[in-house]
């Protein structure tokens, strides 16, 4: 063995670590040799000098810094266990909730507003072919206002029936007049055309009799008369009507359970179908709504009763009226 | 040495199972243990205090993120180790293409390794060492493993000052136990002569 091969050896050889064969080659080699003596003297103060090199401490802050970014990745760490687990297990039900509020109060809202739509619809629809409607209600709105007695009047009759009075009382006199002239210049078939004037007639063939004059005066009477006979009869007819509105309320019981509940609806109800004068009366275990109502609505207003509770109907027949009615529901607690 | 190792990576395995459940205290522990060894082998590998504690800082960080992967193969020890040992051969290398970015001795590396130790322990540490003996040999003994290739650094520091045995460092370094050896002869030989070189006698 050449003394390089020897040198290269040292290395294992001062760590014991060789085979005892080899070992006892180099130590042979080591005696006899000087040059790989002085080789292993140095490798050996070489590691005494590496081995005995001082070890240096770490700062504190180095615990400090590897935690604080160690906790900054398990935060992330923890983001990505979130996105992954928190939509199995814990938001889930969250969620859940959620949707089901919103799809409750969407129904809700969609059940609350869907009949005023309806409704809506059908004002317009009310609205475009009759602009009586629109007049009747201006009229009542100044009816109102001028404070008269709305429960009883209509505005449709009183529009419809009154509006012909001054007209006729107009024409009238217009042929009053003209039976007048007529009469001066003997021209009575002119004015034949008119119920007055032939009321007139009639009156001047009944009073065929002596004087021209007298005959004058009594038919220009008789025409007066006739004419305040017809405002008396218009009137009465008024007034006739009238009382008949007065006596025209229909009565309706509703029996509910909850009747303050059903009142509430029931009000939301006659709001909605276009009920005036709507008035409440609280008794105990029973409350009173009385409100104006169009005829046509009646029916639809009792089927919607009918959903709300048991629905009691006096007998009585309506067809003989136009416009509004008065109503009278009293909810009953069953 | 290798008997308490064992023991060592006893505990550890313990600590190592509830840092891969997501406790950070028992990482904590593992750092509170192996800072000191783990600052050590990458001063020694650096030759720079500052650099040594930003490896130190670097391996337990990617230790953590690394930890759910650890297979208890090896030791936690030396698996930690290896990390540190990569990250310092990594910084070395990114540190030597900047020396030759910076220095303008391509023509006289030999030259320029020598100079460049000298100059950097003389104007970091010298005002302190200078005056005592012991402190510079150990200077003189951090630069002439500074001068070593990263291959000799890295197994002196793991075998002569870290007294890793063969089968660990084999396990660290990713290579057989025989270039383990005839690595050593020769870091040791390199060494050996720049100590020579630079202390006139050993």
């Amino acid at each position: 063995m050449d003394c390089k091969s020897i040198q290269e050896k040292l290395s294992v050889y001062i760590e014991d670590i060789i085979s005892s064969e080899e070992k006892a080659v180099i130590d042979e080699h080591l005696r006899s040799c000087q040059k790989c003596s002085g080789c292993l003297a140095d490798l050996m103060k070489t590691l005494d000098y590496v081995k005995n090199i001082e070890e240096v401490e770490p700062p504190q802050w180095i615990t400090t810094n590897v935690m604080a970014k160690v906790k900054a990745e398990a935060d992330t760490g923890k983001g990505i266990f979130e996105r992954l687990f928190y939509p199995l297990h814990i938001k889930l039900p969250i969620e859940a909730v959620a949707v089901v509020l919103i799809a409750l109060t969407t129904i809700y809202i969609f059940n609350t507003i869907q009949p005023e739509i309806r409704l809506q619809d059908r004002t317009e629809l009310a609205k475009a072919p009759s602009e009586e409607v629109i007049n009747e209600r201006l009229i009542s709105q100044g009816d109102k206002k001028r404070g008269k007695d709305l429960m009883t009047s209509s505005p449709l009759l009183k529009e419809k029936e009154l509006k012909p009075s001054p007209t006729f009382a107009q024409s009238d006199r217009e042929k009053v007049l003209l039976y007048e002239k007529d009469k001066e210049e003997s021209v009575p078939e002119e004015a034949s055309e008119t119920k007055a004037a032939e009321s007139l007639k009639k009156a001047e063939a009944e009073g065929q009799a002596p004087g021209a004059k007298r005959d004058e005066v009594k038919k220009f009477s008789g025409a007066a008369e006739r004419y305040e006979s017809r405002r008396e009869a218009l009137s009465a007819f008024e007034t006739k009507a009238k009382g008949d509105m007065k006596k025209e309320i229909i009565n309706l019981t509703l029996s509910v359970r909850d009747v303050e509940t059903a009142s509430e609806k029931v009000e939301e109800v006659l709001i909605q179908f276009g009920g005036k004068a709507i008035n409440k009366d609280n008794y105990e275990n029973k409350n009173i709504l009385n409100a104006e109502l169009y005829l046509e609505k009646i029916d639809k207003l009792i089927e919607k009763l009918k959903m709300l509770g048991e629905v009691k109907q006096e007998e009585k027949s309506f067809e003989s009226h136009r416009g509004s009615i008065k109503i009278r529901i009293s909810i009953e607690k069953i | 040495m290798k008997e308490k190792e064992k023991t060592l990576s006893d505990e550890d395995t313990e600590h190592v199972t509830l840092c891969k459940r997501g406790n950070i205290d028992a990482f904590e522990m593992l750092v509170k243990k192996h800072q000191k060894r783990i600052l050590n082998i990458a001063y020694r590998m650096l030759g720079n205090y500052e650099e040594a504690c930003e490896i130190t800082q670097d391996a337990f960080v990617s230790a953590y993120k690394g930890i759910r992967n650890f297979q208890e193969k090896s030791m936690f020890s030396t698996w930690l180790y290896s990390i540190v040992v990569n990250l310092s051969r990594n910084r070395l290398k990114q540190l030597k293409i900047k020396r030759y970015r910076e220095e303008f001795s391509l023509d006289d590396p030999v030259f320029t390794d020598d100079g460049q130790i000298k100059v950097e322990h003389t104007s970091e540490e010298s005002s302190i060492l200078e005056k005592l003996e012991k402190k510079e040999i150990q200077q003189k003994v951090q630069g002439c493993i500074d001068s070593l290739d990263y291959e000799h650094k890295e197994i002196i520091v793991l075998r002569d000052i870290q007294g890793f045995s063969y089968d660990e460092m084999s396990d660290m370094l990713k290579v057989s136990e025989g270039t383990v050896k005839s690595r050593l002869f020769r870091a040791r030989d390199a060494l050996k002569n720049c100590l020579k070189k630079v202390m006139g006698n050993l």
